[in-house]
């Protein structure tokens, strides 16, 4: 795994603030913002729409929109700081060592693309196999998701493919490579319930197999109450609570948290 | 409260689509409804995406004319009639969207949203319009001087709002909404909801409540009806479908909703699979393939729906051995 070898956590982002470059001067988006992730946990980042979640994950893997741009802190990723590293050295951990699932399938994957060969781009990006051998590991990793029938399906183009399948090829792509750090933004937001669960297994497995950590960006409590380790709560580009999940679930401390978990309309815990 | 607003009996709809092969072929997006809905209920419809549930929800709402079936609104029967004779029936149900953005016109001030369907039924005159338009945006929750303002330059809530100040402004008797929440932020879901439910009272309104969130929708219904590929496989007072589900879907869905404070742990017990195509329905019991009690009479006979008490309807083999 981490060849640096450092002990510690796996990720720390330490103070960061972002935001973008405006004719008026600069915007904050993000204001000291700090968590660390350590092997095989998952934390959760929540908070509504403009609370500047997403903005953080494309804050770690470098892919700030035109304009945006980090002021000042740091993203140590196995003691590396992300914020320092030239782009070609960024792009060879994106996609290998940290990937990403985005909300909606059907906008990341390429329409002119089959999916097979989506799944295979990242093996003959991050791992030197020819064109055959990145078919079969595509496959492989299709079969790995849930994908019923992978041969036929990777010939398959995204459109023809349900919600929740492309999800699954989405995670394929993401998990090709065996990253060590998997950000997931709101990767069951814009499924039925059903393929919600099946999703929430499919990433609970591949930790329990592979100690992938996770950044589980969402906005429903009630989902991150299944997957996390520790929350942290992000309101208007701060983190205003940080803190293991059933303490934060359990026993919120800011006034924002107990906001947002009375108005996440869902079943208790007890079973109906 | 037990009068029968709009009454569904067989209702279809169905779709020439293009086969993958590219033969021609028919989707039955909704297939062999019947239903009642009362005067001043809350009706809830729920289904994974796909089964037909807004399609049915445009059919109630004469939005989409139907392919067979019949269709009673306020005891009058909307089967078969011109544009004309439909219209003053248009008027008694109206419509919210999911999406708040595409369902109002960016280049229309909130006034001419608001008016435009007062225009189309030629009633009042240009102030009276206005005037209407200022008390119902006043009635959710915004404020005369809004009407000014263009859709950009409302949030996500706002814009909700204006849609449903628009649906009520030709004063209807059911509204249809159709995942009226789903896209918005958790804090403002709950304020349309509120919203809702104190217009319903003032207003004396009957929905028809579209949401594949069952949490919302067990928040705002008073029954609930299941939809599995078009068709309706459960209905039920709604602490009736959520204390004792009868078909194995509903059992399914309920299962596979997330709970807060459960811990590290997978969400019940996932429901293998996708729903089967519409285009091609298995044969016997939609559900089936995925059914973890399917036994042989599934694969071949389709299940009526059925009630022992008239009040809780369920179309499945097993119901009565499940529950």
């Amino acid at each position: 795994m981490g060849s640096h070898g450092v002990t510690g956590p796996l990720l720390a982002v330490e103070g960061l603030s972002a935001g973008f470059d405006t004719p008026d001067g600069f915007r904050p988006v993000l204001e000291d913002v700090s968590f660390t992730l350590a092997r095989g946990q998952t934390l959760a980042l929540v908070g509504e729409s403009g609370s500047g979640k997403s903005f953080t994950a494309l804050c770690l893997l470098g892919l700030l929109p035109p304009f945006g741009r980090i002021r000042s802190g740091a993203i140590r990723f196995d003691g590396v700081d992300l914020t320092t590293l030239p782009e070609p050295e960024l792009a060879a951990l994106r996609g290998a060592r940290l990937s990403m699932i985005f909300q909606e399938p059907a906008s990341a994957l390429n329409p002119v693309f089959a999916v097979g060969w989506q799944v295979a781009e990242a093996f003959r990006l991050h791992r030197a196999l020819t064109r055959r051998q990145a078919r079969a590991a595509a496959e492989e990793m299709l079969a790995a998701v849930g994908i019923a029938d992978p041969s036929s399906r990777a010939r398959a183009y995204p459109h023809e493919l349900s919600g929740g399948m492309r999800q699954r090829v989405m995670i394929a792509i993401a998990l090709a490579c065996d990253p060590e750090i998997l950000i997931a933004d709101e990767p069951t937001t814009a499924l039925d319930v059903t393929v919600q669960a099946q999703i929430v297994d499919l990433l609970l497995e591949q930790q329990r197999r592979a100690g992938t950590a996770m950044l589980f960006i969402s906005h429903d409590l009630a989902v991150v109450s299944h997957l996390a380790d520790e929350i942290a709560v992000l309101s208007a580009g701060r983190i205003v609570e940080r803190g293991p999940a059933s303490r934060v679930i359990q026993r919120p401390a800011h006034p924002y948290t107990r906001a947002l978990l009375d108005a996440t309309a869902c079943f208790e815990v007890d079973r109906v | 409260m037990s009068e029968t607003l709009l009454a569904a009996r067989g209702l279809g709809r169905s779709f020439s689509v293009r086969r993958p092969q590219g033969r021609p072929g028919t989707v039955w997006a909704v297939r062999d409804v019947s239903l009642e809905i009362r005067r001043g209920e809350t009706l809830g419809l729920v289904g994974e995406s796909g089964c037909g549930k807004s399609t049915l929800g445009r059919l109630l709402a004469l939005l989409v004319p139907s392919t067979c079936g019949e269709l009673e609104i306020a005891g009058r029967s909307v089967v078969g009639l011109s544009r004309r004779r439909l219209k003053p029936l248009r008027r008694c149900v109206q419509m919210v969207f999911q999406d708040p953005v595409s369902a109002l016109n960016p280049r229309h001030p909130v006034a001419a949203i608001l008016t435009e369907p007062l225009r189309n039924y030629g009633i009042g005159t240009r102030s009276e319009r206005l005037e209407r338009a200022a008390a119902l945006l006043e009635a959710v929750g915004l404020s005369g001087t809004d009407l000014r303002r263009y859709p950009h330059e409302l949030s996500g809530g706002q814009r909700q709002r204006v849609a449903l100040a628009r649906a009520l402004i030709l004063d209807p008797g059911l509204v249809v909404a159709d995942e009226p929440v789903s896209a918005l932020d958790v804090s403002i879901r709950r304020q349309i909801l509120d919203l809702l439910t104190d217009l319903k009272e003032r207003f004396g309104l009957t929905y028809l409540f579209i949401g594949h969130d069952l949490a919302v929708v067990r928040q705002i219904a008073d029954r609930v009806a299941v939809m599995y590929l078009g068709r309706i496989v459960e209905l039920a007072p709604r602490d009736r479908l959520f204390a004792s589900p009868a078909h194995p879907y509903t059992r399914a869905l309920l299962e596979a909703v997330p709970r807060l404070g459960t811990g590290k742990r997978s969400i019940g017990r996932a429901l293998p699979g996708d729903p089967a195509s519409a285009l091609d329905p298995p044969p016997g019991c939609p559900f089936h393939p995925r059914c973890r009690f399917a036994s042989a009479i599934c694969r071949s006979i389709r299940p009526e729906p059925y009630s022992a008490d008239g009040i809780h309807w369920v179309a499945c083999h097993h119901a009565d051995a499940l529950q």
